[in-house]
């Protein structure tokens, strides 16, 4: 016979276990399937972790920014540019402020 | 004490919007990642296939997650409707780029849907709608890394350009399996990937040097002229 029952999945087999290499192959299997979903598990939480760090190391980072490059918050000007702007950039272009 | 409160609240707010999206942005490109090496049989280097379908799952469902809470914040900031926060290119304001991540989430939000009831679909029509995802995260690419953003700050351009790099050897690495046997197909998709990174590159930081060296030159002129910014 041209069958490989040693290479089936464990699953489509019907007939009992007879063979001590039939059952190792099974028991590895289920070992591993469960060893990997463990280690699914563990990456999932480590990536919602690593998420939540990630956040507030974006918003510690965020808050350090240079304010310039930054983006501005909607309906929010700089206190900078609308008060003391005209005399200073009028001064930096060579001009006598009005 | 009592004018202090909304000026911190809508500061925390606009915090919240601006690094949810930014992680965000890097959870979908991973989820995208995952995804593609998801699509095949067999395992992947000794770990079973399984592995990278619930690592995609997990990824996204945390993804949409950040997203919900970026697109709340954002509605709760600055007051937002209910059209243009659901419609894509419906809004006043910053109609393209908030648009392409209005586009974004909806697609997300059908690729959700559309996993959900797989069963129910047919799987060509459920894969065909999955693909969307690439629009969505080209969609939300853009909208983050749009001018008026935090693209001016160096790290938040470099993840940008690095997801997007990602991404792209990521794309070239499947087309790359599928097409061995048609160099000629794989080398014009390796030029294009370049060349879309180059001009990814370059858009970001035209920018930044527009917002460092141009923006107060015109500013003062403008101010000078007397002219209202």
């Amino acid at each position: 016979m041209a069958y490989s029952t040693y290479q089936d999945p464990s699953e489509m087999r019907n007939g009992p276990l007879t063979h001590r290499k039939d059952t190792m192959t099974i028991r590895h299997h289920a070992v591993r399937r469960d060893r990997a979903l463990r280690a699914t598990r563990i990456a999932t939480a480590s990536l919602a972790v690593l998420s939540t760090g990630g956040m507030i190391l974006s918003a510690q980072l965020l808050r350090v920014a240079d304010p310039a490059q930054a983006a501005t918050q909607p309906g929010q000007h700089t206190t900078s540019t609308t008060v003391h702007a005209p005399t200073a950039l009028a001064r930096a272009a060579g001009r006598t402020a009005p | 004490m009592i004018a202090a409160a909304p000026l911190t609240e809508s500061s925390s707010l606009w915090t919240l919007v601006r690094v949810s999206g930014t992680v965000d942005l890097v959870l979908l490109t991973l989820s995208i990642g995952l995804g593609i090496l998801v699509i095949g049989e067999g395992s992947v280097r000794g770990t079973p296939r399984f592995v990278f379908r619930h690592l995609h799952r997990d990824a996204s469902l945390i993804a949409l997650a950040l997203l919900a809470a970026h697109i709340i914040a954002a509605v709760l900031l600055v007051h937002l409707d209910i059209v243009p926060t659901v419609v894509p290119f419906a809004s006043s304001v910053r109609r393209v780029y908030l648009g392409l991540g209005v586009l974004g989430a909806d697609l997300m939000a059908v690729i959700v849907v559309t996993t959900a009831i797989r069963h129910r679909l047919r799987l060509r029509r459920w894969r065909f709608v999955h693909l969307s995802a690439y629009v969505a995260w080209v969609g939300a690419v853009i909208h983050g890394a749009a001018p008026g953003t935090d693209r001016g700050i160096p790290w938040v351009a470099a993840v940008d350009v690095l997801c997007v790099a990602a991404v792209l050897v990521l794309v070239m690495a499947r087309l790359a399996r599928m097409n061995h046997h048609r160099p000629a197909r794989l080398l014009a998709a390796g030029a294009v990937s370049a060349l879309v990174l180059v001009a990814f590159v370059a858009w970001v930081r035209a920018d930044t040097t527009d917002s460092i060296h141009a923006a107060p030159r015109s500013a003062a002129h403008a101010l000078i002229q007397g002219e209202t910014l």
